[in-house]
């Protein structure tokens, strides 16, 4: 009902308090689905923006974890040991159901559908966590637009990168482990520890997290029921949770004879890193200070400092709060594992991470900076609720700093994707093999670990390709590479190419010519009169193994 | 009798005030006073021209006056340079004409006396002693008593820049003056005075620069939301809406409409500001220009075009708070004394609301310049923290009040103060040309990049005290100056702390006031 007052010139609305309690009701009740359909909007919406600018695309890794899920289910030798080694399989199994299809693959749709799924239900993790923690409609909603409303995230979000799965299962994992503390029922430990298995299988970043839950879960059922019942609930709780560690062991030892290969192969991270470290430039590796620098610099330019400073405040006055259960207290603080990880490795070397001005004048894997946004966005939320008389100036305050980080496109993780190290303008390549070797008979020998984004980026399809995980073909083209392989792809003169390192041993590359010599790697072809003897058609037999 | 003593020692304190004010005002010895002519236009070191922030405001006011335009010279616009804008082949001011503007009747009373750049910077010395005025009050509002309040007041002007941007002819005071303004305005019902009066203060802080609208935002939202009521009963809830509250745009209207004006004038848009248009490279050596041209040929696509950019945020509170670059820390530290005075004002029902709207401005201040140019190019201490350390100042003297016997708060007091009085006398003794560290490293004959700079000019005997280079220099060197005008300041600072020592504590309860 509206009612005016001419002498004091003053508007009355009258509403209800049914119609006020009705419509709480309403929001609270579906706050989810409202959530869930509106994140799903942005998520999409998103998603067109950076694939119509091509930045999608843009990592080098992105291009490759997709590479990783089409060569599963086409190539010469499909099958899911194409799921390889090192980088966990989960976000490639993922893509199985429809990266088959060439737009799905060449769109990066495949793998950007797992993130903006990973997106939505973070999300929704981050309103039910609050939720959980006594916080107010407002201040779960302010939680979950500090998450949503930031560059990075939603970027990352439109790719095949493999943080918003990541993210999405480790704060899921958190969530329930965070419940089980507070409720301590079976159900949520039995969530809990699938999604840090999930989490397990997606980056290392969740074995750690596996490690500190359990550190968790044994210290409080210790101090509360005593050391068997610990370990009993141990037991449980990591038969399910380290089932996807058990299966990654099990998969290298099955699949590359060494349950190690992950760790020691040729392809590992510590083989980069050691090459890294030979080259100087792993700098946090042995040093504490600069490490703790490196990643916090990293965190503070993904999440703005702004928001940082904010989510630290939150921290500290919800850590502080003795009305919060202390078990859930102590709980929270596997909200601080992806910081703690990331240190750690950076710290023994196992990582890399470049920040302009602190390592050079380059970006590099700035992006896992990102990883501990959920947490800072729960804690931010936190403080809004808990700090009533600055609710207005906090909220008011971070709106405009987040306007004018989309106004100026403050995004790390896509000047890194643009100019930093994360990414291969291999154009020049793709483009003439596109152009040249489309429409004719012959194989490509060139190596997936050093040039998958060159095999993406051609989209020629993937059975045109002779590469590591193609068995025989890779055996055969590297010692008789004029039998198999009518062009070559590879790094002149680089031992690191395992390609040149091969066929350079082969004696045969004196039958092919140089096309060009390009940025990322040389083009060889095969001299026509050489052409006879060719193989160009998948002759050999299905390869089991 | 008591009301008398007090009387004799507020007017006391005042004429000190303005004595140390009057002993730091800067000039040279001329004809009788170097500066006055458009021949003595030298902008060395120490000088009231030796930064364009000043000339460029400067300029625009004799342009006005004696010219009847608002388009500069080529003279005038090379006395301004870098702070010009040239826009359809002509060199205009890129600041806001506020500051101009206020100060042109000063430059008029000046130039009828024969010393119209003396006359015109003692508007910024005026500005600045109305500041210290509206900090005391605005701590007698916050509950500290007289003494306390005094002491607030002159902690804002002696032991932050403030002193050395009184000395000059720059936004910041009028700036600290409409907000502080504003704020007492909030205090109390609405009334269509107040309103439209807020609505002036509003319309002329985006006169006198631009981000005071992002600043005052705070307390306009609070002015407009003391218009709403809830009244909430058992079966429904009331809104009820002043309308009144429109009459903020009586006082808006008038000055948006100047401003649009100017703008027409200068760019033939009402909307179009020269500070979005960008500075003037006409007077840069031909070197630097060929610079910027390639570097804007080669600019990054994505990089960032609003002026707020949030990639500099971490780095610019840094600056602004802890680096010996600009940071409060090394500049003054004493009025971290006032976040403690703000907090103990928090839960008192009568101040809650103002103590919140005053925390917003302070926080607003803080996170739009740890975006924007927080160095604030050669510069001498954070001075786009001013207007934030006027309200912790104020605040300040709520503390005093609080723990002024505690020997801790006493000895943390005291370190502080002595430090940040110590920094700031330097400063207003010699210059604000402070070289930010990226350029400073980098000069031909490296400078250093903090107060250490000014320290050095000391020691080379040098001060851009007028006083001193009339008459003092006879009697004695340039740090005796310094000593005996710390000296001073210390004396009163004391003086006025033993009259804290003896207030009333009932005095508290007597100021305080229902907002």
């Amino acid at each position: 009902m509206i009612g005016f007052n001419f002498p004091s010139l003053t508007l009355r609305i009258a509403l209800s308090e049914n119609t006020l309690k009705n419509l709480a009701n309403f929001f609270e009740k579906y706050a989810s689905v409202l959530l869930a359909v509106l994140l799903s909007v942005i998520a999409y919406l998103t998603f067109l923006i950076y694939l119509a600018n091509g930045l999608g695309l843009a990592y080098n890794d992105a291009r490759s974890h997709l590479d990783i899920g089409r060569r599963v289910v086409e190539g010469l030798k499909p099958g899911l040991a194409q799921l390889g080694s090192v980088w966990l399989p989960l976000p490639h199994a993922l893509m199985i159901p429809t990266i088959w299809n060439d737009f799905m693959w060449h769109s990066g749709l495949a793998g950007a559908l797992i993130s903006m799924i990973s997106f939505v239900g973070t999300g929704l993790v981050i309103y039910q966590f609050l939720k959980q923690l006594g916080v107010g409609l407002l201040g779960r909603l302010i939680g979950v637009l500090v998450f949503v409303a930031n560059i990075n995230i939603l970027y990352l979000q439109s790719t095949a990168m493999t943080e918003l799965l990541l993210i999405f299962t480790m704060t899921a994992g958190t969530y329930e482990l965070v419940m089980w503390h507070k409720e301590e029922k079976i159900l949520s430990l039995i969530k809990a520890a699938f999604w840090i298995m999930m989490a397990s299988l997606v980056r290392y970043d969740g074995w750690f997290l596996l490690f500190f839950a359990a550190i968790l879960i044994i210290f409080h059922t210790a101090r509360k029921r005593g050391y068997k019942v610990a370990e009993g609930t141990f037991i449980f709780f990591a038969t399910l949770a380290a089932f996807g560690v058990f299966l990654w062991f099990l998969w290298n030892q099955l699949i590359f004879k060494d349950a190690l290969y992950f760790i020691f192969g040729p392809y590992s991270a510590r083989a980069q890193q050691l090459q890294l470290e030979q080259a100087g430039v792993l700098a946090t590796k042995g040093n504490i200070l600069l490490s703790v620098k490196v990643y916090l610099y990293a965190l503070l330019y993904n999440t703005g400092a702004f928001t940082a400073v904010l989510g630290a405040l939150g921290m500290i006055v919800f850590w502080l709060n003795k009305k919060i259960n202390s078990s859930v207290r102590i709980a929270s603080t596997a909200l601080l594992a992806p910081f703690l990880f990331n240190i750690i490795a950076l710290y023994l070397g196992h990582s890399v991470l470049f920040i302009q001005g602190i390592s050079g004048n380059t970006w590099f894997n700035v992006r896992y900076g990102v990883m501990m946004l959920p947490s800072i966005a729960i804690f931010v939320g936190y403080l809004v609720h808990k700090l009533i008389p600055l609710r207005a100036t906090i909220i008011g305050l971070f709106i405009f700093v987040t306007f004018f980080a989309f106004a100026n496109v403050d995004a790390v993780t896509i000047d890194d994707a643009r100019v930093g190290s994360s990414q291969k303008n291999v154009a020049e390549v793709s483009g003439w093999l596109r152009d040249n070797a489309k429409g004719e008979k012959g194989f490509v020998l060139i190596s997936a670990a050093s040039h998958d984004a060159i095999i993406f980026t051609s989209t020629l399809p993937m059975k045109k390709f002779i590469h590591e995980g193609t068995g025989l073909y890779w055996e055969n083209a590297t010692t008789s590479p004029d039998r198999w392989a009518r062009w070559i792809v590879m790094r002149t003169n680089d031992v690191n190419d395992t390609t040149f390192k091969l066929t350079q041993q082969s004696g045969q590359l004196e039958k092919y010519e140089l096309v060009d010599s390009y940025p990322f790697a040389d083009i060889y072809q095969l001299k026509s009169e050489y052409l006879g003897e060719l193989n160009t058609e998948a002759v050999l037999p299905k390869q089991n193994k | 009798m008591k009301k008398f003593i007090g009387f004799l020692l507020i007017v006391l304190f005042f004429a000190v005030t303005v004595t140390l004010l009057a002993a730091v005002i800067r000039g040279q010895v001329g004809n009788p006073i170097y500066h006055q002519t458009q021949e003595e236009r030298n902008k060395k070191v120490g000088s009231p021209f030796e930064s364009s922030g000043s000339t460029s405001r400067y300029a625009l006011i004799e342009a006005i006056v004696e010219d009847k335009t608002f388009f500069f010279n080529e003279e005038r616009a090379r006395f301004s340079a870098p702070d010009i804008v040239e826009y359809n082949d002509k060199f205009f001011s890129i600041f806001t004409p506020g500051v101009s503007f206020f100060s042109m009747p000063f430059y008029v009373l000046g130039k009828y006396i024969g010393f119209p750049q003396l006359v015109t910077y003692l508007s910024t010395v005026l500005l600045s002693l109305i500041n210290v005025t509206l900090v005391v009050f605005l701590a007698r509002k916050l509950g500290a008593g007289l003494y306390s309040a005094l002491l607030a007041g002159f902690i804002f002007i002696f032991a932050t820049d403030a002193l050395s941007y009184a000395l000059t002819l720059t936004q910041h005071h009028l700036s600290v003056t409409l907000i502080l303004l504003a704020l007492l305005n909030i205090f109390g019902e609405r009334t269509f005075l107040k309103n439209v009066w807020l609505g002036a203060i509003y319309g002329m802080g985006l006169l006198v620069d631009l981000p005071n609208g992002l600043m005052m935002f705070p307390i306009v939202v609070y002015a407009l939301l003391k218009h709403l009521n809830f009244d909430k009963r058992a079966d429904k809830t009331t809104i009820s809406i002043k309308l009144k509250m429109v009459t903020l745009l009586v006082g808006l209207i008038p000055f948006l409409a100047l401003f649009g004006w100017y703008n027409y004038q200068l760019t033939g848009s009402y909307t179009k500001i020269g500070q979005t248009i960008g500075r003037s490279e006409y007077f840069q050596p031909p070197e630097v220009r060929e610079k910027y041209r390639l570097e804007r040929e080669n600019s990054d696509p994505f990089r960032p075009k609003l002026p707020f950019n949030t990639r500099d945020q971490l780095h610019n509170f840094n600056i602004l708070l802890i680096s010996n670059e600009r940071g409060w820390i090394f500049y003054s530290p004493v009025v971290f004394i006032g976040i403690l005075g703000l907090f103990l004002n928090h839960k008192k029902s009568q101040k809650k609301e103002f103590v919140i709207v005053a925390t917003a401005v302070v926080l607003a201040d803080f996170v739009i310049y740890s975006m924007f140019g927080a160095e604030g190019g050669w510069a001498f201490g954070p001075r786009y923290l001013i207007p934030a350390a006027a309200i912790l100042s104020a605040a300040f003297g709520v503390a005093v009040e609080r723990f002024r016997r505690n020997v801790f708060f006493i000895v943390a007091f005291i370190i502080l103060l002595a430090y940040s009085l110590g920094v700031n006398t330097i400063g207003a003794m010699t210059t604000t040309q402070v070289p930010p560290k990226v350029e400073a490293v980098n000069l031909p004959n490296p400078i250093p990049y903090t107060y250490e700079y000014n320290l050095q000019l000391i020691d080379k005997n040098f001060t851009s005290s007028l006083i001193y280079n009339l008459y003092l220099f006879k009697f004695m060197s340039v740090r005796e100056f310094l000593y005996a005008y710390y000296a001073i300041a210390i004396t009163v600072i004391v003086g006025v702390y033993l009259f804290v020592l003896l207030e009333n504590e009932k005095t508290e309860k007597l100021t305080g006031e229902k907002l």
